[in-house]
Parts: C-alpha cells; structure tokens; sequence
C-alpha cells in the first residue's frame, strides 16, 4: 500500500515538475519565423471617365458641351490686349508767356486799393490732330510767373475760364511779395472746358494796395503760364488717329502636345475672334496673319486664308455707354476659310497677328484712362468628324522599387475591363523602360485591343447606340517578373481610332464615358514575420 | 489581503477561462466535488466542509485546432512554425478555453443516506474563443487563393466572470433511482460577449470586386472604474479604493439563476447510469453595459476600386474629397451604435450520458459523453475510466478521454482521505505534458543552436485539485454500499 501511494506521489511530482520544465523553456521567439506566401487580390481602379477627365481638364477650361445637343467641343483661346490709353495718349506740356502789360494809375501817390483786370487765351498744343472739348484730368501742375515793377503791394486773382476744380469754379489768389514771383499749384480732379481749337481762356485780376508811396506809373506786368504733367481721366472731342499695338496671339491647342502620328478630321472647326473695345471711337482691327503651326516633327505651317472683312471696325460704346466694354466678332470656319486643311495639319498653335487703329472722326468721341482694346482668339473643335491612327506618345518617370520587394512576389497579374460607351477603339501600350530608354517590357499584351468602340447609329446624331466591353489580363512571373525592377520609366502610346478604323464620321456627346476597372493579383512568396 | 484579492481578480480576467470538463475528477466517488458533474450523486462520506479557499481549485486551458507537433517543422537546422499545417490542421470551428473556478466555501451532508445537501460559493471565470478556419485560411493563403468563396470572417467571444451561490439537494429514491437538483444564483462581475456577430468576405472572381457583409454585436459589462485606462495604468489608487472594492465584492446587479438537474439509474446491481444536464441558466447584465451593434443590419459594401477620374482630371484636392467620400460611405454602412441596455447571456449548459459498471466492490469502470452548448455551437466529448478504490483511505482513477478532436488524453486522478482531511488532485490529459519534443533552434543573442521541449501533443491541460474536511468516510459494516459513479 506504502509503495503505490509513494508511486503516485512520484507520478505526480514528475508531472507537475516537468511540465513547469517545459514551459520554462519554450518561448515563441525562439521559434524560427516562418514562411508565408498568401495570394492577395484586390480592385483597384474603377473609374467612369469622361471626356472631362481624360482632357485633364477637372476645371472645364477645354472641354465645353452644348447644352442644346449635349455635343462637347474643345475650346483653347488666347487673349491680348492694348495698353491702356493713358499709355497712348500723351498730352505734352504747355507754356506760354503773354506779353507786357502796361499799368498806369492814375493821380499822385496812391492811397488806397487799384484794381486791374485782364483776359488771355491760351491755345493748346495737342498731338495727332486731337480737337478736345473736355479735359478731366486726374493730375495738372499749374505754374504762373509773375515779373513786374509795381512799388506797392500788389495781390492776383487767377481764374481758368469755364474750369472747375472738384466741381468748384477754378480761382487761384494769392499775393506776390516780390517783383518776380512764381506761383504753382497742384491739382488731382480739374475739369477744362476747351473752346475752339483747343483755347483756354483765363482771367487774372490784380489788386494794388496804395500805401501813400510815390506813384511811379507806368507800370509793367508780365505773366508766363505752364502747364505741366497732364493726366486725362477722360477726353471728350474728336481724338484723332492713333496706332495701337497689339501683341501675337498664340492659342495653344494641348490636344496636340503629345501627337505623334495620325489625324483627326474635325468636321466644323472654327475660330472666334472677339473684340472688346471700350475706347470710345471707331477702330480698325487689321488681321495681318492668321497661321497654324506644327512644331512637333514633321514640322508645318498654313495659313488661313478668309474672307471675312479686314480691316474689320470694331464697335464702340456711345457717350451713354461711357465705361462700357462693346464686344463685336469674327468667326472663322470652313465656309469662309481653309481652316479645315489647316487643323488636318495637327496644329500645335495658332498665331493671330493683328494691330488696330483708332479714328476718332467726330467731336462726339471720347476716351478714359482705363480704355482698351481685347483681342480674344478662340478656336472651337466641336468632337464630330473621325480621327484615324491619331496617335499619342508621353513619357512618364517610373521606378517600380528596388528587388528587395521583388523577391517576395513570385508572379503578379493585372486585368484591364474596359466597357466603352466612345465611338473610339483604342490601342494603349505601355512600356517600361530602363533608365537608357531601352525597352524591358509592356504592361499590355501585343495586340491586344484594350478599348473597342461602342455600336454607333446613324447621322446625323451618330449616337453609340451601345457600350463595347473588352477584357485584358497580363501576367508578370519569372525572369519577365525579375527584369522589372530595373524599370525607370513608361513610354505610353494610344493609337486612337474612331469606329471603323477612322472611315466613319461620329460625334461624342457630354454624356458618354468609357468605366475602366483594373485589378490586380498577386502571388506573395518567403514573407516572414 | 485587498491587494491580494484585486490581483486574484486580474489574474482570473487576464487569463481567459473556462471551465469545459472535468471527468477525472466526476470519476472518484470520495471526492465531493465529483457531484458537480452529476447532482443526482452523493460522494462517499457523510458530511464535509471545505477549508475555505482552499476546498476545489480548478483552471483550464486549451485549444482544438492543433498540436504542437503537427505544425512545427524541422529544416536547415532550425525549426519553423508551418503555418500551411496550422490551417490544415484546424477544424471548421475552432474553440480556445481557459477557464478557472475557485470555490471559496462549500459543505454538504447525507441524512441516513436517503438525502444528502450540499452548499458551495464558487467564484467561476470562463473564456470561450472560437474561431473558423477560414479566418486562418483567409489569412495564410489570402483572399487571392479564396476568389468566389464566401469567407467567414467573425470569431466568437465570450468571457464571463461570476459568482456562484449553489444549494444543492439528492434525494434515492429507491435502490435504483436517485435524482437531485442544484439550484444557483449566479452574481456577474465581468462579461464581454460578441453575440450576434457575423462577418463575411468574398472576393469575386472576375475583377476581384470584394463584398463584406457584416453584422456586429458586442455587449459588455465592466465596471466603469475598470474601463478607465487611467485607473488601469494607476492600478494602486483603484486597490486603495475601498468603494470601488465593496461594490466590485459583491455587486449584485447582474443576477442571474441556473440549475443543474440529474438522476441515476441502477438497471442491476453493478450497472449505474447518469443523465445530468449542468449550467442550464443565465445572467442578466445590468451593471456598466455598454453595447456596440451595428446601425444596419447585413450591411453589406462592395470594393470595386478607386475612383481616380479627378486625379486624371488634374485635382488632387476632388480625389482626396471622393476618397473621403467612399470612406464615410463605408462608416455610414458599417456604422456602430454606442447604447447602454442590459442584456442576457447564457451559460454554457452540458448534457452528460455516463454509465459505470462495478466489477468488484472496489473496482468499477465505466465511461461518458458530453455535450456543451456554447454560442450556439456544440462541443462534444466522450471517456471512458476506470477507478480503483484501494482503501477507504486512497481511491484512484485512470481514464481516456476523446475531446477537441485530441485522441490521446489520459486522465489520471486520486483522493487521499485521512480522516478529517481530504486531499485530491485530477488531471484528463496526463500525458499531454509529459511526451514532447526536442526542436533545434539558433538563438542569435548566444550565437549557437539551443534546444527547446515542446509537448508533442497538447492542446488542453486541466488540473483540479484541492482539501476537504471529510467525515464518515468509513462505511459502516451494516450499511449498504453508498452510490457512487
């Protein structure tokens, strides 16, 4: 009995003692990591794009739609302006010295106050054979220069006829305490009224103060008049004739930047040009040159030719629409030009060189400080017409990682769904380049079509009827899969063609988009943790 | 002795139990704490009283998925954990347990060996975790190697801590039948429970669109001092807090009631059956709950991928606004609810079938099945014993014992009765700890190979022990033999 009892004591001292052994030694830690290779799959574009997008063009600058027809066109414009007027119109600076005026107070010596009173004229000189009514000027120094030999005190009074200094009749008085004396005065807001020809008239009294001094008649009074530093706020009366430059307007058309072959033959494209005038006077707008450009090889040029007027007279805002903007346009399309030769050139640019000319030809004209003249160039390509082997090329930096990553993925795949609602096939390669621009790969397997065009119906709409969906995969595994991590850069190529390889005209309208999914699998291998 | 108490406390809650089975222990008739498997026994001796805190001390802990051996590999010298073997390994369900049962008071009597009382204060932690295999799956072989599958994402939890107040009463109702019943007013202290929680994942196969549907349900109770970080990280200002110990000690909010009911039935004189079904109660959770549940049910959203039209367009700052956008989509969908209600948890009831058949007087053996109910899942397990009783004085039982899909559990256990005091200890897995294996391993800290013991295959381990006060241990020579089972 002693011995069983002594056995099961021992059985149980050896159980709890080695199972404590145990658990004292083993730590997970010590447990080498192991291997795990799971399979990850994952959608990671699903995107609908539309023509918005896919013109990178989020702020709607490009890409604009008829809100009658839903038909989207793009618009690229320039814009160039004239100076201000201001910067044209340079009133020079005026003097005039009037002759000798001859004073002679009567009787023995003076005892009181003597008055005496005089008109000039004054003609003003104004370039470009301007005829001006009405000064306002926003600046004006006026000088006068009094030399005389009166031996009594003497004060002036100098008024401007028909001037008003912020809206008060112009006076200046002041007394001249020396026998040559000059008196200058700095005006922001005057008002001119001009006679004929440009004369102004001006009073001056002078008020001699007798003090008992001996009278030494006859006297001499001399005053010289200047007129300096002349800045219009407004000029009313017949202007004149007066150039105005205006520099070359360039409209950059970005469709183009990455052309590399191929065409598209816009149906109906056109140029606006638009004039803003707020000079108020005919002006002549004189269209020297219209020109598109193709800088990227093979370079080209045309010009357009049109029969629109030139020069063509822009309107002018009437005296009641002082202020006021007078918008006035040209279009040019293929009725009137040979635009459409000239865009199946895939223009990078259009040139518009133009000057204007303003000819003022009545007294009813006018100009503020601030007017100007606005060009604005603006060419529409309404998406209608077909567009054959247009192709695209960009490249872009890409640096798939370094093999540290690499080495744990054993393949990975991509698949590409494309379901489009364009009536536009769509060849896009992409390839990976090393950093000497040599070719390692493609993500798209050749020959492989990744968007095929949606089922157009009949003009004149050309609406796809429906979408087109088209499935690609690739598959990166093996010494294919391990060149990749010597990638540094993607050459993208997208051969465009419209249905029917580019022989049938379409139109694509705001509504439509191509929903592009891509996903992606891959296998993982040796990750340990 | 609050310090003690609070550490007690925290080590109970941090180490996840349940209590699961315990058949070596049910096996040896001496030992009063066997009845807890079958309330329609009586043990062998007429009264006992235990030695408070110290009378049944029960953990538990382990695993069905795998066993050490079969997911540890040997390569180059140095061992791997393969974690291809794990998911092969485990089962579609997966259960981790841990449980703990401290009996801080308990007696029990017979009264002329017809009725027979008993009385227990028992503080019970119990941890259930159950977790699918294709969580694993998921999760070693990816979602890639998983397309068109629909995937089971949502483990199970279910953590309780509660007090157990048990009146206990046996009546024979004749030499062959004898039933009993053992009524208990359980008092909840902790619970965290995942209740209605289902989440699922499937990636299709063409463009490996990926839906999750998910219904989530958690709902706890834990005193609001408990869930303050800051009081967790000042763990002495909470044990200085006598209020907070008075109310934590015998909070009385969470009642709940279970009972337990049996009965055995002696078809002859050396074959005794048992039928008991234990724990079939509840615990209603009124103290501190805080519940999280989903604002939609099966919210189900959809990944087909990101939409990058604006980064194509030339606006970082609209993608970022559409990527907000499809993560406030996905809150909106998935979105929890914070609400305070009570709510119910259930025990985990077992149904025991057992039978025994006496060979000699002091030799029986016999066997069982278990049934355990938990989180609406079935956890089954069967043994088969034998106990020798070699005195009045020393009773010893060896069983086998098939649980958590492990077929090589060896239970042994043994009461040793030297009047007034009783001593016991039982295991259902002795082997478990014994038979391991050696692994070679490079620890790069000492710069050479080390060896490491690793059980070859444990997946659960339970030790039960404890000392009773006995009395009347001795049969009397006129007396006929007390059941026992």
């Amino acid at each position: 009995m002693k011995k069983t009892f002594y056995f099961f004591c021992f059985l149980i001292f050896l159980i709890f003692s080695t199972t404590s052994c145990v658990k004292d030694e083993f730590n997970i830690d010590n447990i080498a990591t192991s291997e795990w290779s799971p399979n990850v799959a994952a959608p990671i574009i699903n995107s609908n794009l539309n023509m918005w997008d896919l013109m990178n063009d989020y702020d709607s600058t490009e890409v604009f739609e008829e809100y009658n027809t839903k038909l989207i066109y793009l618009v690229y414009q320039g814009n160039i302006a004239t100076n201000t007027m201001e910067n044209y119109i340079n009133i020079p600076s005026q003097n005039q010295s009037f002759s000798q005026l001859t004073i002679n107070i009567p009787g023995g010596n003076l005892s009181s106050d003597y008055e005496v009173t005089h008109n000039y004229t004054f003609t003003l000189s104004l370039p470009n054979g301007m005829i001006i009514d009405t000064m306002v000027l926003k600046s004006l120094d006026l000088s006068l220069n009094i030399n005389h030999n009166i031996n009594y005190p003497i004060d002036v009074d100098f008024s401007i006829n028909n001037a008003t200094v912020n809206g008060s009749p112009h006076n200046e008085s002041f007394s001249v305490p020396s026998l040559d004396y000059d008196y200058n005065k700095h005006y922001n807001n005057i008002k001119l009224r001009l006679g004929a020809n440009n004369q102004l008239s001006f009073d001056i009294k002078i008020t001699i103060h007798g003090n008992g001094s001996a009278n030494l008649s006859p006297y001499y009074f001399i005053l010289s008049i200047g007129m300096n530093n002349f800045s219009f706020s407004r000029l009313f009366g017949n202007l004149g004739n007066y150039n105005l430059n205006l520099d070359n307007d360039t409209i950059t058309i970005d469709l183009y930047n990455n052309h590399f072959d191929g065409i598209i033959n816009w149906e109906d494209p056109k140029i606006f040009l638009n004039i803003a005038n707020s000079v108020g006077a005919p002006v002549n707008i004189n269209l020297n040159q219209i020109t598109a450009h193709r800088t990227n090889p093979p370079a080209n040029t045309v010009n357009i030719t049109t029969s629109i007027p030139n020069p063509w007279t822009a309107s002018y805002p009437s005296l009641a629409e002082i202020g006021q903007s007078k918008i006035s346009y040209q279009q040019i399309n293929k009725s009137n030009s040979n635009i459409v030769d000239a865009f199946n050139i895939s223009p990078n640019s259009i040139d518009i060189i133009a000057n204007a000319q303003i000819n003022s030809n009545s007294h009813s004209n006018f100009v503020i400080d601030t007017s100007r003249l606005h060009l604005n160039g603006r060419v529409e390509l309404p998406f209608h017409g077909k567009a054959k082997d247009f192709t695209l090329i960009d490249t872009v930096d890409l640096d798939l990682g370094d093999s540290t990553y690499f080495k744990y993925v054993d393949w990975f795949m991509f698949k590409i769904l494309t379901n489009n609602f364009y009536p536009i096939d769509a060849d896009i390669q992409v390839y990976l380049l090393d950093s000497l621009n040599n070719i390692i790969d493609s993500i798209i397997p050749a020959d492989q079509r990744i968007v095929n065009s949606g089922v157009v119906g009949p003009g004149p709409d050309y609406r796809v009827l429906t979408p087109s969906a088209k499935m690609t995969t690739n598959k990166f595994e093996g010494s294919r899969k391990d060149a990749l991590v010597n990638v540094r850069k993607a050459l993208i190529k997208a051969v465009l063609n419209t249905t029917d390889h580019g022989s049938s005209i379409v139109k694509i309208y705001s509504y439509e988009y191509v929903n592009v999914r891509v996903s992606a699998q891959a296998q993982l291998n040796n990750l340990t943790f | 002795m609050k310090k003690i108490f609070l550490i007690i406390i925290f080590s109970i809650v941090t180490v996840e139990i349940y209590s699961q089975y315990d058949f070596t222990t049910n096996d040896i008739p001496a030992i009063p704490q066997s009845t807890y498997l079958n309330p329609a026994l009586m043990p062998t001796c007429r009264v006992y009283v235990s030695l408070p805190g110290l009378a049944s001390t029960a953990f538990q802990f382990g695993h069905t998925g795998f066993n050490p051996y079969q997911v540890l590999d040997s390569r180059n010298d140095t061992t791997f954990i393969n974690f291809n073997s794990i998911v092969d390994h485990v089962a579609k369900n997966n259960l981790v347990y841990y449980n703990i049962s401290e009996e801080l008071l308990s007696f029990s009597f017979k009264i002329k060996d017809k009725h027979y009382f008993s009385f227990n204060i028992t503080e019970k932690t119990n941890l259930n975790f159950y977790y699918p295999k294709s969580l694993m799956e998921f999760a070693y072989k990816g979602n890639g190697a998983l397309l068109d599958q629909s995937i089971t994402l949502d483990p199970s939890l279910d953590f309780t801590y509660y007090r157990e107040y048990a009146l206990g009463y046996v009546n024979n109702i004749n030499d062959k039948i004898s039933v009993g019943a053992r009524v208990k007013l359980l008092s909840g202290k902790l619970n965290v429970n995942t209740g209605n929680t289902d989440i699922k994942l499937t990636t299709a196969g063409e463009m490996y669109d990926i839906t999750a549907i998910g219904n989530v349900e958690l709902n706890t109770s834990i005193p609001k001092e408990l869930r303050d970080t800051n009081n967790l990280d000042n763990i002495d200002s909470l044990i200085n807090n006598t209020d907070f110990l008075k109310d934590f000690i015998l909070l009385k909010n969470n009642l709940g009631g279970a009972i337990d009911l049996g009965v055995t039935y002696k078809p002859t004189e050396k074959i005794t059956v048992g039928l008991s079904v234990i724990d079939l109660g509840f615990i209603n959770w009124k103290n501190d709950p805080l519940n999280y549940v989903s604002t939609n049910e099966n919210a189900t959203f959809t990944f087909t991928g990101i939409d990058v039209a604006p980064l194509i367009a030339g606006s970082d700052s609209a993608f970022d606004e559409r990527m907000d956008d499809l993560l406030d989509s996905i809150k909106d969908i998935f979105d929890m609810d914070s609400t305070f209600n009570s709510y119910t948890t259930w025990l985990p009831t077992k149904i025991y079938l057992t039978f025994k058949y006496d060979i000699s007087p002091k030799t029986s053996f016999g066997g069982g099945a278990k049934l355990m109910f938990v989180n609406k899942k079935i956890a089954p397990s069967f043994h088969v014993y034998a106990v020798h009783k070699f005195s009045h004085i020393f009773q010893a039982t060896i069983n086998y014992s098939i649980a958590y899909r492990n077929y090589s559990n060896l239970g042994f256990g043994f009461a040793l009765t030297l009047s007034p005091f009783q001593f016991y200890i039982t295991t259902d897995n002795l082997l478990g700890p014994l038979i391991y294996d050696e692994y070679q391993y490079y620890d790069e800290e000492e710069n050479k190979f080390e060896y490491v013991n690793i059980p070859h295959n444990l997946k659960f381990l339970n030790v039960h022990f404890g000392f009773n006060f006995a009395f009347g241990c001795k049969p009397k020579k006129h007396r006929a033999p007390s059941i026992s089972l």
